[in-house]
């Protein structure tokens, strides 16, 4: 055809030229056809089909004419399946626009196609292969470029044609599809280059190539399945499925048995039976005679794939019988230099005696280590009720994506026919051991481009608090009621602090205890900085004692110690470096907290308004050896029961009074500007600092009003259960550090921050602003204008509100004697500069870093520690 | 109610925010290791689509489940499925009964509650889960935002009712108040008013306690002012 009568359809790609000509032409045609609609591609897809499979006899015997190779019955079969299962397996997929939404999740997903396909055509199934990746490019609104093999070309082309003619009439594009008309390896290079992706079908070599090409591939591998009989097989099953599967165009799919390896308990009957039906066993000097010409230079004799046992052994210089169907040599090794241990794709199988299933396994593995096929097919006969144990064992030690139980192996390999789970197809991947980048049977889904579409959405929340939270003035005996008449304990823990223990406060409990008849121990070893050492310590007690209940009476000291004794009296094994491995997520952690409340009930009873840790989930801990902190955080460490007495803080000093009513003040502050701030957090904080701004000066004042007391632990259990949830921000951060290197009570390093962090935290332009989707933009100064008027305080604008609620916290602060810098409490200024850079980083690796609304830098936290450190910026 | 002891009793575990059903449910699976759910729902909503992000997230966690109506014989069905869990999504009605069936049975199951409407998003018996997920709730009705003051109004008089429960109440209020009428914001609101009325009344009884005029200040109003904008 010469070049000038060509139209664009009839480009005879011959020359490289001709070849970019007709991709061009394809992929114009597939820009079009990328803009179909699903139903537009399913009833392209449909007709295609249709067409296909009225071609079956006249392609097949095409088919077997070219190449020489096969059975026109056998390929009528393999066209028929290829238009017919893949459509059926296809037809409601969805391949074209939205395939997938999830409207909880704000999840879209949208399928595209990749573009060009190069299908290499292989000449064992020419027409089969090509029907196969047309339909399926027709599915993915792809293009395609067929590279056929040179044995093959007309029928493989006499195949695309036809598919390609009846998606035209149903409405696709002209020139979706295009072949190689004079395959050449340049050319075929050439093809693989310039595609999109490759689905390369055919030996090793040409696999190969694809791969190096630069374009991504699909590949496959070869084949050498063995068949192994166990001895609990149905024989007959096993003998003529094999068989069967065996002669199917005379054994011409890669996925066919080479090898039959049988159990010899059961060798002679398989053998019995094989040449009952038609199987030849070789003798020794055939043996010779077929070794010599199975392969040529190591290499598969090309004139022996998909042919005859009568013509084979002509070949090979003797004679059988014409019905002959299958020829057997048996042999014993299983090295590569047995040629009967190699790939044939012909109807010659080997077959092996193995002494047990153990060494029928080990044949297997040898032979695809030793005569290459890993990566392909396997198959077993077996009873696979009751041997179930063995069936997995073969699965688990056969390195092949295709392990087939009970079917024959080349019609059970591709799919659909023997098992209806498992995706029908012609292209099939051998995964990493046959050097591919698929391990299942291909289909459309490797010939989409998968688009994601992620809408925000707001990490789900919680309120968590205690079960139980009981509280006002002498709740305390009604409420340790429950440990008899509700929850029958019978043995109790108490842990407190040596001051409180000796001052007679654990006296209301034990009396109480004593009345109900129920059994306790006090451990009151614990440190104002609780040590790990009295936490094993503690823990070493309570293995002795074996409570059903824990009490924890006391300040946070107390607390945390009896929450870290807790975890080792139920988890002793529990690694304390995991546990409080630092988190961004607290649902996401790496590390799964234990179970808590198997052996203890939890009783946390405050004594200080407060550190609310009688209904957090927290617990801080001092590696007494290095002095390392660590912060321990679950709701696994929630008290069960919350006892909150105002009896219990009557006594409290001034100092602590100050300092740990402020503390609370802060809790409900860092709880509402936090990015983890929610409703339920914000409503209980709020009323925290209300009831705290109008009972704190009177409790620091006059320790005897009831009132003020009450209501200053109520808002410390309050701003407890706020922070529990919202968690807490940077300027606890830097109070832990500062507590840590300085010595200064925790409230009291929390009130000389305060405003610093507030200033810092409200700047409408942050450096850097914390990361959690529901905190969408900076708005911390709007934030803590609200608590600044729910607090009484007003304004013109919000900047006077905020200036003026920095004061109301600072006169709060004066009020309850708390000094104004860290200076003024004596650290002396060349120790405090000496520390600064590794306080600042500590700081800033304080898991309280997280939820702050402004991510803080290490030289932003080191300023703030220097301006409260001398009253003014530096 | 004891002059010496008040209570503030929340479900175990509370969950929110839109599309947070999924996440909390695959609890059920990893941490809870439940493996038989009976779902009571109203007969109403069986008929429709409502009830697919539940049954779908529990059929894609592999566990076993059955969906009753709630106004059919619950108990029975309870008792004959043998469920470790029991789920209610539905209406106030159904949560209601759900409360009495699992009251009614023995052992405790695991109770979680799915809300599908803006009333009553709690129950008087304390569930050990609730999810609030506002893809599940119906669009409000005009009677909604009444409704939420109300429940917000009474939380104020319960025997248990406390700074807590004030702390929620004024919540909810000034979310109404501030003018909100999306569905967003007024499940927020119900939610908390209803956390809170459940915790004042949790234990029956009303008794002595009035904490209107602590919610008058703490919004920065009259307590007349309060009382007009709550009736």
């Amino acid at each position: 055809m010469s070049k000038e009568n060509q139209t664009p359809e009839n480009i005879f790609v011959d020359s490289v030229e001709a070849l970019t000509a007709k991709l061009a032409q394809i992929r114009k045609a597939q820009a079009e056809y990328s803009t179909f609609t699903q139903e537009q591609v399913d009833a392209i897809f449909k007709a295609a089909a249709i067409a296909a499979n009225h071609a079956r006899i006249p392609l097949a015997k095409m088919a077997v004419e070219e190449t020489g190779m096969g059975i026109v019955e056998d390929k009528v079969i393999k066209n028929n399946y290829a238009a017919e299962h893949i459509y059926n397996h296809y037809k409601n997929v969805k391949t074209c626009g939205v395939i997938e939404e999830d409207k909880e999740f704000g999840i879209v997903k949208i399928a595209e196609p990749i573009g060009v396909i190069a299908a290499v055509i292989p000449t064992t199934n020419p027409t089969s292969t090509a029907i196969f990746k047309c339909l399926l490019a027709l599915k993915t609104r792809n293009g395609i470029i067929i590279s056929p093999h040179p044995r093959a070309k007309n029928c493989t082309i006499e195949a695309a044609k036809i598919v390609m003619a009846a998606a035209e009439k149903a409405g696709a594009p002209k020139g979706l599809f295009g072949w190689v008309d004079v395959p050449s390896l340049e050319l075929t290079n050439t093809v693989m280059k310039e595609a999109d992706i490759i689905l390369a079908t055919g030996g090793p070599g040409m696999v190969k190539a694809a791969y190096s090409s630069g374009t991504p591939a699909i590949g496959v591998g070869a084949g050498n399945a063995s068949a192994v009989i166990d001895k609990s097989a149905d024989i007959i099953n096993a003998v003529n499925s094999i068989i069967h599967s065996k002669t199917f165009d005379n054994g011409m799919i890669c996925a066919t048995e080479q090898t039959i390896i049988a159990h010899k308990d059961v060798y002679d009957a398989v053998k019995a039976e094989m040449q009952k039906r038609g199987c030849y066993f070789l003798n020794d000097e055939e043996k010779d005679k077929i070794r010599k010409t199975m392969l040529i230079n190591s290499a598969l004799n090309a004139k022996i794939v998909g042919q005859r046992p009568v013509t084979i052994a002509k070949l090979a210089g003797f004679d059988i019988p014409d019905d002959v169907k299958v020829i057997v040599g048996e042999v014993e090794s299983t090295s590569v230099d047995e040629a009967f241990a190699h790939e044939k794709l012909t109807t010659i199988l080997a077959m092996y005696k193995a002494e047990s299933f153990e060494d029928a396994t080990d044949k297997a593995e040898q032979l695809l280590v030793n005569a290459g096929g890993l990566g392909h097919t396997s198959s077993l006969w077996i009873d696979n009720v009751n041997e179930r144990e063995k069936l997995l064992t073969f699965a688990d030690r056969m390195k092949t994506c295709r392990v087939l139980v009970n079917t024959p192996s080349s019609l059970g390999g591709i799919g659909d026919l023997y098992n209806f789970k498992f995706a029908p197809s012609l292209t099939l991947g051998c995964g990493s051991w046959g050097g591919n980048s698929v391990s299942e049977n291909v289909g459309v889904k490797h010939l989409l481009n998968i688009k994601t579409v992620a809408e925000r959405r707001e990490n789900m929340l919680w309120f968590r608090t205690p079960q139980k939270v009981y509280f006002k003035k002498g709740c305390l005996p009604v409420a340790l009621d429950e440990l008899k008449n509700v929850l029958g304990k019978k043995r109790v823990f108490l842990v407190t602090d040596s001051f409180l223990f000796k001052n007679g406060f654990t006296k209301v409990i034990t009396d109480k205890l004593t009345d109900m008849g129920i059994t306790y121990t006090v451990f009151s070893d614990v440190e104002p900085d609780p040590t790990l050492l009295s936490a094993q310590k503690g823990a070493e007690a309570m293995r002795t004692f074996e409570p059903d209940c824990i009490i924890a009476l006391g300040g946070g000291s107390a607390m945390d110690a009896a929450k870290i004794m807790w975890v080792l009296y139920e988890h002793p094994d529990a690694d304390f470096l995991d546990m409080a491995m630092r988190f961004i997520d607290i649902r996401k952690r790496v590390y799964t907290f234990p179970k808590m409340g198997e052996k203890a009930y939890f009783i946390a009873i405050p004594t200080s308004s407060g550190t609310g840790s009688e209904v957090t989930p927290f617990a801080v801990i001092t590696d007494q050896t290095t002095g390392t902190k660590y912060p321990l955080a679950d709701y696994e460490l929630l008290p069960n029961m919350a006892i909150v007495d105002t009896d219990l803080m009557m006594s409290a000093p001034k100092g602590l009074t100050a300092a740990s009513g402020y503390d609370a003040m802060v809790h409900a502050l860092e709880a509402y500007a936090s990015v983890m701030a929610t409703d339920y957090t914000d409503g209980l904080a709020i009323r925290a600092m209300q009831l705290i701004f109008q009972n704190l000066p009177t409790a620091y004042n006059d320790g005897t009003n009831v009132k003020a007391r009450e209501k200053m632990a109520t808002a410390s259990t309050m701003a407890g259960m706020a922070f529990a949830n919202a968690f807490l921000g940077v300027c606890h951060s830097m109070a832990h550090k500062l507590g840590a290197y300085h010595h200064l009570p925790h409230g009291v390093a929390n009130a000389l921050l305060l405003t610093i962090v507030m200033r810092f935290n409200a700047d409408p332009k942050p450096r850097k602003m914390g990361t959690f989707s529901q905190y969408q933009y900076p708005h911390t100064l709007e934030r803590y204008v609200e608590c600044a008027e729910a607090c009484g305080v007003t304004g013109k604008d919000d900047n006077e509100i905020f200036e003026k609620f920095l004061k109301k916290l600072e006169e709060l602060r004066d009020a309850v004697g708390i000094k104004p810098t860290i200076k003024d409490y004596g650290i002396d200024e060349k120790v405090f500069l000496e520390k600064l850079d590794q306080m600042s980083e500590d700081a800033f690796d304080d898991q309280c870093t997280g939820a702050n609304p402004r991510y803080p830098l290490i030289s932003e936290i080191k300023a703030m520690y220097l301006e409260a450190y001398y009253g003014e910026k530096q | 109610m004891n002059e010496n002891l008040q209570s503030f009793l929340v479900p175990g575990k509370l969950y929110f925010k839109q599309g947070c059903l999924p996440v909390a449910l695959a609890e059920l699976k990893y941490e809870l290791h439940k493996n038989r759910i009976l779902i009571l729902t109203d007969a109403a909503l069986m008929l429709t689509d409502a009830l697919l992000p539940v049954t779908g997230a529990l059929y894609d966690l592999g566990i076993t489940f059955s969906v009753i109506p709630s106004d059919g014989n619950t108990l029975s069905s309870c008792r004959k499925f043998e469920p470790d869990c029991i789920i209610a999504c539905g209406s106030a009605e159904t949560l209601q009964v759900a409360a009495g069936v699992r009251e009614g049975f023995d052992p405790k199951v695991y109770f979680i509650t799915i809300p599908t409407t803006l009333g009553k998003t709690q129950t008087a018996a304390r569930p050990d889960m609730v999810i609030v997920d506002e893809d599940m709730v119906a669009e409000p009705d005009e009677t909604a935002i009444s409704g939420i003051l109300a429940t917000a109004r009474d939380s104020l008089c319960g025997a248990n009712a406390s700074d807590y429960t004030l702390g929620f109440a004024v919540q909810a209020m000034s979310i109404i108040f501030g003018g909100a009428k999306d569905k967003t914001s007024l499940l927020r609101a119900a939610s908390l008013a209803e956390n809170a009325f459940a915790i004042a009344y949790a234990g029956g009884g009303k008794g002595g306690v009035d904490l209107t005029a602590d919610a008058a200040e703490a919004l920065g109003l009259t307590v007349e002012e309060l009382t007009a904008k709550l009736n």
